[in-house]
């Protein structure tokens, strides 16, 4: 039984960015990503804001400050670890930056069409943005990951996919993501009990 | 299906926006039992913690990571502070807050105008701190009502209504890092 919504939420609103550079933002969104900016001001203590359209009322709100904290990886985000030369895949960030501090952002993810990620990673490419390969995410062997069909072991079970992910870097080395879901999520799909903070006392 | 306002690519929307939690019960109790929006999928990463999926339209998307070792909450760093100043008429507690470069300093949920007295008071009502509703406005007109809330690890949310978003007004040229240096130095805004 499907019940009303507790909330009419028509989408997010924006998301508001803290960035180091302006113009750099602003060539990354409009040239690179080609979202329309939308809209800018000077902020009263003489910072920018930048508007930058996603799609239909998603916006992405860039902030930029005369004086802030610089770019603190592994604590408010974490960063982009390259493109490994040899296999395609994202690198491990520096040590001690891949998971970013509670009540931070880590990484943000835009949706895309599942077909069209082979062609989205080219076209990333040819426009200078270190873009990793497609990551098909396939769980497989109840525990074991691989990244892509052709990695799995021939006698593999328990085989799953449900998102497709390419990742590269915004001006800021934060982790930026095309991700598709390739199948509908199903009421199977919620099986862990969520952990507790105390879980980590426990080991 | 959100359309994409891209020219280059079909991006259809923030497919999920992931964030960190320090107790991944306190936010499902929180994104789903409080705000609604169902949890869809939950994985076990390995022996380093959990990501857990929450559904909020078709094409948008708040995920959580939970870490098995994670560093603490850092207000105005890895996001905006919610307790750093205090509300006045024109802004409210938290948004006037910094936060570090590379850092989200907040996330925006879209509701109707007319719903935004209703759903603040409901959200009291569940016992959570709200702001006022406060109309962003300046010399180019209003453009967005909304209020601000804080989740379980004080990320600062807001539900929000756009009244216009008018194109090209007040169009300023972005400023670059160096240009942080040279506004530091004189102490005061340079105009563009």
């Amino acid at each position: 039984m499907t019940s009303a919504p507790r909330f009419e939420v028509k989408g997010i609103n924006h998301l508001a960015l803290v960035v180091g550079d302006m113009a750099e933002t602003t060539r990354f969104y409009t040239e690179i990503l080609g979202l329309p900016r939308v809209r800018s001001r000077e902020l009263a203590d003489g910072g920018q804001q930048s508007f930058f359209e996603v799609s239909d009322g998603s916006i992405i709100s860039a902030v930029w400050y005369p004086e802030t904290p610089t770019a603190d990886p592994g604590i408010a985000f974490s960063p982009f670890g390259g493109v490994d030369p040899n296999t395609g895949k994202h690198m491990a960030p520096p040590r001690g930056t891949k998971q970013s501090a509670a009540g931070s952002m880590h990484h943000l993810a835009f949706d895309v069409p599942l077909e069209k990620q082979e062609e989205y990673k080219e076209r990333l490419r040819a426009a200078g943005v270190p873009v990793t390969e497609v990551n098909h995410h396939i769980a497989y062997g109840y525990g074991k990951q691989a990244s892509h069909p052709r990695e799995l072991p021939a006698d593999a079970e328990a085989i799953d996919e449900f998102v497709n992910s390419i990742y590269f870097p915004d001006p800021d080395g934060r982790t930026f993501e095309f991700a598709a879901w390739t199948r509908p999520l199903v009421r199977d799909d919620v099986t862990h009990t969520p952990a507790r903070a105390a879980r980590r006392d426990d080991s | 299906m959100a359309t994409t306002r891209s020219t280059q690519y079909d991006i259809r929307g923030f497919g999920h926006v992931a964030l960190v939690c320090n107790d991944m019960q306190a936010t499902v109790d929180f994104y789903e039992g409080i705000l609604g929006f169902p949890l869809v999928k939950t994985l076990e990463l390995g022996n380093q913690g959990q990501h857990f999926f929450f559904e909020v339209t078709e094409n948008d998307g708040v995920a959580f990571f939970w870490f098995k070792n994670v560093n603490a909450q850092a207000p105005g760093i890895a996001s905006a502070d919610w307790n750093a100043g205090e509300s006045t008429p024109g802004s409210a507690k938290g948004l006037m807050s910094k936060a570090a470069v590379g850092a989200m300093h907040h996330l925006s949920f879209g509701v109707d105008a007319d719903n935004l007295e209703n759903y603040r008071q409901r959200l009291v009502e569940a016992g959570i701190e709200v702001t006022d509703i406060i109309e962003h406005s300046d010399e180019a007109g209003e453009r967005i009502t909304g209020f601000y809330f804080r989740d379980p690890d004080g990320i600062v949310l807001e539900f929000s209504a756009w009244n216009s978003i008018s194109t090209g007004s007040q169009d300023i040229r972005p400023a670059s890092a160096s240009e942080a240096a040279s506004r530091r130095r004189d102490g005061v805004p340079i105009t563009v």
